[in-house]
C-alpha cells in the first residue's frame, strides 16, 4: 500500500469528521434557544423572533413593498412570467410536469429500497434515489431562477431583508441595542453579517410561507 | 440550516433519553426557551419524534426496520415511505410477511394506475 496515498485519505477522513464536529456544534448552539447569538469582526449580534410589534412593523413595510412593486409595470407576477416565458418557448409547466414525474420515480424507488435486503440492491437503489434527488434539485432550481424576478420572489427577498433588519441586535456593553436604526444604510451591507443574517434568518422562521401566501391569494391584474 | 446533521443529533441517544425524559418528567427541557419555538427547532422535534417512533418499531420487531436502517438516511426515508404506504393501504399489511420473504415484489402488488 502507498504510505502517501494513505496518510492523505486518513487526513481527509479526519477533515470530514472535524467539519461534521463544527457542524454538530453550530447546530446545537442554534437550538439552544430563540435566539440566536454570533460574532462578525469582534463584534456581538443576536438575532430573535419578531415580537408582535415588529410583527406588525413587517406587515406594513410588506403592504407597502407590495403595492409599490404593483404600482410598476415592469414586475409581472409568476403567473405572468410563465405566459412570457411560453410566448419564447419556454415550458414552466413542462418542467413542472418533469418534477412531478421524478416524484413519482422516487417513490417507487424508495419502496424498492425499503424491501431491498441485499448489499448491492441497496447501493444500486441508493445511487438511483441520489441522482433522482439531484435532478429534481436542479429542475426546481432551474424554475425557481426563471421566475426570480418575479412579484412573488421580489417581494419575499424584500422582507427577508427588512425581518433581518428589524431582528438584528448589537451589543452594546452589558445591553442589546438595534444594529441598524436606519434601514436604506442596512440594505446596502455587503458581506459576513449579511449572509449570516440571511443564513439565521432561516434558522428562525419558515420564509416559504410568505411566498406561499401571496402566491394562493394574489390574482394577476 | 443543516437538515442531515439535525437528523444526526436527533437519533443520538443523549437526544432520545432527553426527549422521552422531556415529555415525562416535569423541569427537563431541551431547549431553554419552553414555547415561541424557531423554525429549526420545531424542525428538530419533528425528527426527535420521528426517529423514537423508529426506534420504537425497532423494538417492536416491525418489518423491514434494522438498526443499519436507521442509521441510513436514504433507508430512512424509504421505510418511512413505505411505512405511510402500508398504513393507508390496510390490504398491503396482509402480505407483509411474505413481502420478507420476496421483498422485491411489494412494489409491484399495489394495483397499478
Amino acid at each position: 500500500m502507498d504510505k502517501n496515498i494513505d496518510k492523505a485519505k486518513i487526513a481527509a477522513d479526519m477533515m470530514a469528521t472535524l467539519k461534521e464536529l463544527e457542524a454538530e456544534n453550530e447546530t446545537t448552539e442554534l437550538l439552544k434557544d430563540n435566539s440566536i447569538v454570533f460574532e462578525v469582526e469582534k463584534k456581538t449580534y443576536r438575532m430573535h423572533k419578531p415580537t408582535s410589534l415588529e410583527r406588525r412593523k413587517i406587515d406594513d413595510f410588506r403592504r407597502k413593498k407590495y403595492a409599490t412593486l404593483l404600482k410598476d409595470d415592469t414586475y409581472l407576477f409568476k403567473k405572468q412570467w410563465i405566459e412570457e416565458y411560453k410566448k419564447k418557448g419556454v415550458s414552466i409547466k413542462d418542467k413542472e410536469a418533469h418534477i412531478a414525474t421524478l416524484n413519482a420515480k422516487m417513490s417507487a424507488t424508495l419502496l424498492r429500497l425499503a424491501a431491498s435486503t441485499t448489499p448491492q440492491d441497496i447501493k444500486t437503489l441508493k445511487e438511483e434515489a441520489q441522482a433522482i434527488k439531484l435532478s429534481q434539485y436542479e429542475a426546481s432550481v432551474e424554475i425557481a431562477n426563471l421566475l426570480s424576478d418575479s412579484i412573488e420572489s421580489v417581494l419575499l427577498m424584500a422582507v427577508n431583508l427588512y425581518v433581518g433588519f428589524i431582528v438584528l441586535e448589537v451589543k452594546d456593553g452589558e445591553n442589546w441595542k438595534p444594529a441598524y436604526t436606519d434601514y436604506e444604510e442596512f440594505t446596502v451591507l455587503e458581506g459576513a453579517l449579511v449572509n449570516k443574517v440571511i443564513y439565521y434568518l432561516n434558522c428562525l422562521l419558515y420564509s416559504g410561507k410568505d411566498l406561499y401566501e401571496l402566491s394562493n391569494t394574489a390574482t394577476v391584474s | 440550516m443543516n437538515y442531515l446533521t439535525l437528523r444526526q443529533l436527533a437519533k443520538t441517544p443523549e437526544y432520545q433519553n432527553l426527549f422521552v425524559r422531556a415529555k415525562e418528567i416535569n423541569g427537563i427541557r431541551i431547549f431553554k426557551n419552553e414555547y415561541d419555538f424557531t423554525f429549526i427547532q420545531q424542525v428538530f422535534l419533528y425528527y426527535l419524534e420521528m426517529y423514537h417512533n423508529l426506534y420504537q418499531d425497532l423494538y417492536m420487531k416491525e418489518p423491514l426496520i434494522s438498526e443499519s436502517v436507521i442509521n441510513d438516511v436514504d433507508r430512512c426515508d424509504a421505510y418511512l415511505y413505505w411505512k405511510q404506504k402500508n398504513k393507508s393501504n390496510p390490504k398491503s399489511k396482509a402480505v407483509k410477511t411474505q413481502d420478507l420473504e420476496n421483498p422485491g415484489a411489494i412494489v409491484f402488488k399495489g394495483k397499478r394506475k
